[in-house]
């Protein structure tokens, strides 16, 4: 049982990013049926070649083919996988051949007809990988109707055997890679639309943790222009004031004015849905500010200083859904104002840069980082070190969804002295993706 | 309205706009406003002037009105000290009546309230002018 869990742990752990249990599961008994099957065919293999060495190179490449195969066809390296898929049938076509030859050593009708497989399948996966949806499991479905049509030929009954197993295995995992892929797509799109709703609440939750510092800094201004106006109004009682004193007044009014009007704009676009909003091509300086405004009295009014350091980049447009990526600022600094709340010192800073050809927008507050097992944790949904109540635990999760969406990338960085993190941007304007990336 | 003219008020506001007119509007009826953009920087000149009312907000950074208002208590328990109020009302009344607020004005507040709260703390002697000393 060690040894299994071992080798479970070897082959499951270098693709268990994926989250969904139903992808998970379709990985293990594929892995496991893997193992399975080479255990299968090396005894066969080596009853029918009256117990000599069998082709064990071309038996581990298949299985480590296999196994990585089906670690990439579940990510985005699919395209990588269905290259492997062409490649798996040659090696196991090689195999055939040596297989038969060590069995009837006729190289005259052994080779030739071993030899004669390859370019059929390879060209079957190809115009399946290129032409069809979903083409890794179509690739290997095609590839193997091929094999198994050129193996009948095969006169041999023990060897007929042992290639009926072996791609009648293949088919059986194909159509349950296929099978698989269509329930994937089908759980995304309804993943997609749950996702939509929990970050509007998630969304409407910080607003309303935000709510009473945003009344302060509507009342604010509100008061100042309620006895700008009561001067005035006294002052147009006055029959000695003249017309041109109450510009002072008036200007003052305005700009106040001006300043409310940027806050409930900031409110408004933050608050309405903005799931399926389209991109537009805006600076940075924009969807930050927007996130600093809704939160800059709650800063304040707790000593808690807050910086944009100036960068020339806030002013380069880049094609984004701004609302969104408000979103993720303001989360980052609403999780920074509680983090810091236990220092002595407290401070967020806001930062850009250029790294590796990626904007990156860095968050860092002065706290001292997170300890190893809260970090390993912060990005899964409900994950939240808050007290009840204080914490949906969706925040950063939906954050990284919308970096990702961006094709970018949000995580922790751990080289940071402070606790900082980073949300990673594509630099191009043009390389907003055209529908959701996964 | 006579009554407010030898007075010496302290506005203690974080919105420099708000304090501005405050300064303004109160300047026309009292003696002399002194002011002050947060609780830190009032109690920095709390030493060396001398004054008769405090007029603070409540929510302010580094020294918030309820630290101010501690400080002020501890420093001339005589000094009215009137806050500004927004938000949680409910637990910032319970609060500054424990530390001894002379009253509570909720945001936005009118010109003519404030005047009235100011006579209003007069006529009940919990105002008295001339100036006293803070120290």
């Amino acid at each position: 049982v060690k040894i299994l869990r071992q080798l479970h742990k070897w082959m499951i752990n270098p693709f268990s990013t994926v989250v969904s249990p139903h992808d998970r599961l379709r990985a293990e008994i594929l892995t496991w049926l893997t193992v399975i099957r080479q255990i299968v065919l090396v005894g066969l293999t080596i009853y029918l070649e009256n117990r000599q060495t069998p082709n064990l190179g071309g038996l581990i490449f298949a299985d480590v083919a296999n196994i990585v195969f089906f670690g990439m066809a579940r990510s985005r390296y699919y395209k990588l996988a269905a290259v492997l898929m062409i490649a798996e049938p040659l090696v196991v076509i090689s195999q055939v051949a040596m297989t038969t030859l060590s069995v009837t050593p006729d190289l005259q009708t052994a080779f030739p007809q071993a030899m004669m497989a390859p370019p059929w399948l390879v060209i079957g996966s190809v115009i399946a990988c290129l032409v069809l949806p979903l083409s890794w499991a179509l690739g290997v479905i095609v590839g193997t109707v091929a094999a198994f049509a050129f193996i009948y030929v095969n006169v041999n009954p023990y060897y007929r055997a042992a290639i009926v197993i072996e791609f009648s295995y293949t088919f059986a995992i194909s159509c349950f890679a296929f099978l698989g892929a269509v329930l994937r797509q089908r759980a995304d799109q309804a993943l997609e639309v749950e996702q939509a709703r929990v970050l509007q609440s998630a969304k409407l939750a910080s607003l309303g943790e935000m709510a009473s510092g945003v009344a302060h800094e509507l009342n604010t201004p509100l008061n100042a222009i309620m006895l700008n106006v009561e001067i005035t109004q006294a002052m147009a009682n006055d029959e000695t004031t003249k017309p041109g004193d109450f510009k002072d007044y008036l200007v003052e009014v305005d700009e106040i004015s001006q300043r409310m009007a940027r806050i409930i704009r900031g409110m408004k676009e933050f608050s309405r849905d903005a799931a399926n909003s389209d991109f537009e091509t805006v600076p940075p300086r924009l969807w930050i500010e927007d996130a600093l405004r809704l939160c800059q009295q709650r800063f304040r009014s707790s000593s808690v200083r807050i910086e944009l350091v100036p960068n020339r980049l806030l002013s380069n447009p880049q094609r984004v859904q701004p609302t969104q990526l408000s979103q993720v600022v303001l989360n980052l600094l609403n999780n920074a104002f509680d983090a810091v709340q236990k220092y002595p010192e407290k401070w967020v800073r806001i930062e850009t840069r250029v790294h590796n050809g990626f904007f990156e927008l860095r968050v860092e507050d002065s706290g001292s980082g997170i300890p190893e097992d809260v970090a390993v944790r912060l990005f899964q949904p409900f994950f939240t070190t808050k007290d009840y109540g204080h914490g949906t635990g969706l925040g950063l999760s939906i954050s990284k969804g919308i970096a990702r969406r961006h094709g970018g990338e949000l995580f922790l960085d751990r080289d940071s002295l402070n606790t900082c993190f980073v949300l990673k941007l594509p630099l191009a304007e043009s390389n907003a993706p055209n529908r959701p990336q996964t | 309205m006579n009554a407010l003219k030898n007075l010496r008020i302290w506005i203690v506001e974080d919105d420099a706009s708000l304090l501005k007119v405050l300064k303004l509007a109160l300047g026309r009826k009292c003696a002399f406003v002194l002011d002050a953009l947060n609780g830190q920087q009032a109690l920095e000149i709390l030493s060396s002037q001398t004054v008769d009312l405090v007029l603070s907000d409540i929510q302010m950074p580094i020294v918030d009105g309820l630290e101010l208002l501690a400080t002020i208590r501890k420093i001339n328990p005589n000094i009215p000290v009137v806050l500004f109020i927004t938000g949680q009302a409910q637990v910032n009344e319970e609060q500054s009546i424990l530390l001894g607020a002379a009253g509570l004005l909720a945001k936005p507040v009118r010109l003519k309230e404030l005047v009235e709260r100011i006579e209003s703390l007069l006529s009940t002697g919990k105002l008295t002018s001339p100036s006293t000393e803070l120290t």
